[in-house]
């Protein structure tokens, strides 16, 4: 039963990994359509600190799970 | 994006038109719902710890607690990238009406964009449905701009607001193109019948 808890570790790591790359890529084509294709570079500017704000608190919260998973 | 449409001489931006905020809303309404349904959910089932802890040792000892909290997190950035999605639709979706002609931007998706234009002289009449309570008072509806052309083409706006006023303005300008013997209230047949 230990292995389950070690596995339910490795595998919120690598799922952390996997959006940790997702999110970079989605955030680039993302942020590329708002400053090309939108009006303003303003607005663009202001939904892009909003948008990595929000990401940068998920990631935290993920992270500092992941880290602070013990074994019982 | 003006910067990339080629303006002819001549040819000046009228307005740009872009959906109903209350469009935006109501998509966004429901994903936000989603979005803090599973911390309210984590919130009720840490009230009750001792039944965590019963759960957690029938699981063979993985940290309950720490795993609701990370997928708890992965809901909220999944939603969080859909809200902003939703968003990216709605500001890049536009419709620009210059002098000339009206160009039409429709955004799908992050890799599914079409921008399409027609002349206001290929103009041949213009569509407006306002459906609903919601859409009735707070003025938004659907504009549908049909084209002369092969296959008679139709570009339609979801959620415009004040379509009618759009419409007026369209029409004002193209019939302001007309040669002055075809000047003839073409347009506005179906609203004076």
């Amino acid at each position: 039963m230990d292995n389950l808890s070690e596995l339910t570790s490795i595998g919120l790591k690598i799922i952390l990994l996997l959006m940790v790359c997702f999110c970079t890529i989605h955030s680039l084509f993302m942020m590329y359509h708002w400053y090309t294709f939108g009006q303003h570079k303003q607005t663009a500017t202001i939904a892009a600190v909003v948008y990595l704000f929000g990401l940068f608190t998920f990631f935290v919260i993920m992270t500092s799970a992941v880290f602070t998973y013990t074994y019982v | 994006m003006f910067e990339r449409i080629q303006f002819e001489e001549g040819e000046t931006l009228i307005l740009t038109v872009r959906k109903h905020w209350f469009v935006l809303f109501g998509q966004c309404v429901g994903l936000v719902i989603l979005l803090i349904t599973p911390f309210i959910l984590f919130a009720v089932i840490a009230s009750n710890s001792e039944y965590i802890n019963q759960f957690a040792s029938k699981l063979g000892g993985i940290d309950l607690g720490n795993v609701l909290t990370f997928l708890s997190a992965l809901w909220g950035l999944m939603i969080w990238i859909g809200l902003f999605m939703v968003w990216t639709n709605y500001y890049l979706d536009i419709w620009a009406v210059t002098t000339l002609r009206v160009i039409v931007v429709d955004q799908r998706g992050l890799f599914h964009r079409t921008v399409s234009s027609f002349r206001l002289e290929r103009l041949q009449d213009i569509h407006v449905e306002v459906n609903g309570i919601i859409a009735t008072m707070l003025d938004f509806g659907t504009i549908r701009a049909e084209t002369a052309g092969h296959g008679e083409e139709a570009f339609v706006m979801h959620g415009a607001p004040m379509p009618q006023d759009i419409k007026s303005a369209i029409l004002g300008h193209a019939d302001a193109l007309m040669p002055k013997e075809n000047s003839t209230p073409s347009h506005d047949q179906t609203s004076t019948q």
